[in-house]
């Protein structure tokens, strides 16, 4: 496989995770994810931290789904990557008490190629003080 | 159209345009460059063209009397587009900088930047290391 064949892999492989995270298809995602897989989330709110192992990684998502009304979603614009490491370029949007979130965002992602599995995930925002508010309010 | 990029090489080039070597960065910008600092500290603007870009990064060098610097660790290129995971570090009095950042970069037809946004992993940190008076 070509170089760049593998850079669309991996790029159709995100795009069709972030499709399942829209639809909160646990189970598809799961597919994607390493069981050791660590997912960071940056700031100081309840979804703060570091998830580790994919069943924390399902409950961050759910409850960033619960907390917003199901309205918590990523529209994707960009995917920078190779074989091993991506960036997914996006607006992070949703609803909570009466506050909008419409924020640019970057996740990171590190890939296992020999399993075809994310072993990493990292969450960069643009405005870490609203997000703090958002999530915490 | 996929463009060749010598990986290894951007990332000792990344190392030295955020060390200050002027001659790499008008080496590496476009002349009408757009080059977004975030957030709300000092430095933080929307800079338009190379010579804002080395005033800017003379003045990154000045503020923290030379020891800001930033550390690839992992990147990528699709087509045009770089994105870079960096350690970003320096020091302004008493105060440290030590964090990742992501570093993306949109190259034009000339493979120059044509266009820079960052995002920080602690954005508030940042705000307080560049706002902070060391003096």
């Amino acid at each position: 496989m070509t170089q760049t064949q593998t850079q669309l892999e991996f790029g159709k492989f995100l795009r069709s995770g972030y499709l399942s995270f829209a639809r909160l298809d646990l189970d598809e995602i799961e597919n994607g994810l390493a069981p050791e897989i660590q997912w960071h989330t940056p700031g100081r709110h309840p979804l703060s931290g570091t998830c580790n192992g994919i069943e924390e990684v399902k409950d961050w998502i759910r409850a960033s789904a619960e907390m917003t009304n199901g309205t918590f979603r990523v529209d994707l614009i960009r995917i920078v990557g190779d074989r091993l490491h991506a960036a997914v370029i996006a607006t992070y949007r949703g609803e909570r008490k009466g506050m909008t979130l419409e924020m640019p965002g970057v996740q990171t992602f590190r890939l296992d190629p020999k399993r075809n599995l994310v072993v990493e995930a990292r969450i960069f925002v643009y405005d870490d003080e609203f997000v703090n508010r958002f999530w915490s309010a | 159209m996929t463009v060749s990029v010598d990986v290894d090489r951007l990332r000792r080039a990344i190392a030295l345009f955020h060390a200050g070597r002027v001659e790499f960065i008008r080496l590496m910008c476009a002349e009408d460059i757009v080059w977004r600092v975030p957030h709300t500290h000092p430095l933080a603007a929307d800079l338009i063209g190379v010579d804002a870009v080395m005033d800017f990064m003379r003045r990154v060098q000045k503020e923290t009397r030379g020891t800001f610097s930033a550390e690839p660790i992992e990147m990528a290129v699709t087509g045009r587009s770089v994105f870079c995971l960096l350690r970003v570090s320096g020091q302004r009095g008493d105060r440290v900088l030590d964090q990742r950042a992501v570093l993306l970069w949109w190259l034009g037809e000339d493979n120059k930047i044509r266009e820079r946004e960052l995002f920080m992993e602690n954005p508030a940190a940042a705000d307080e290391f560049w706002s902070f008076d060391p003096v």
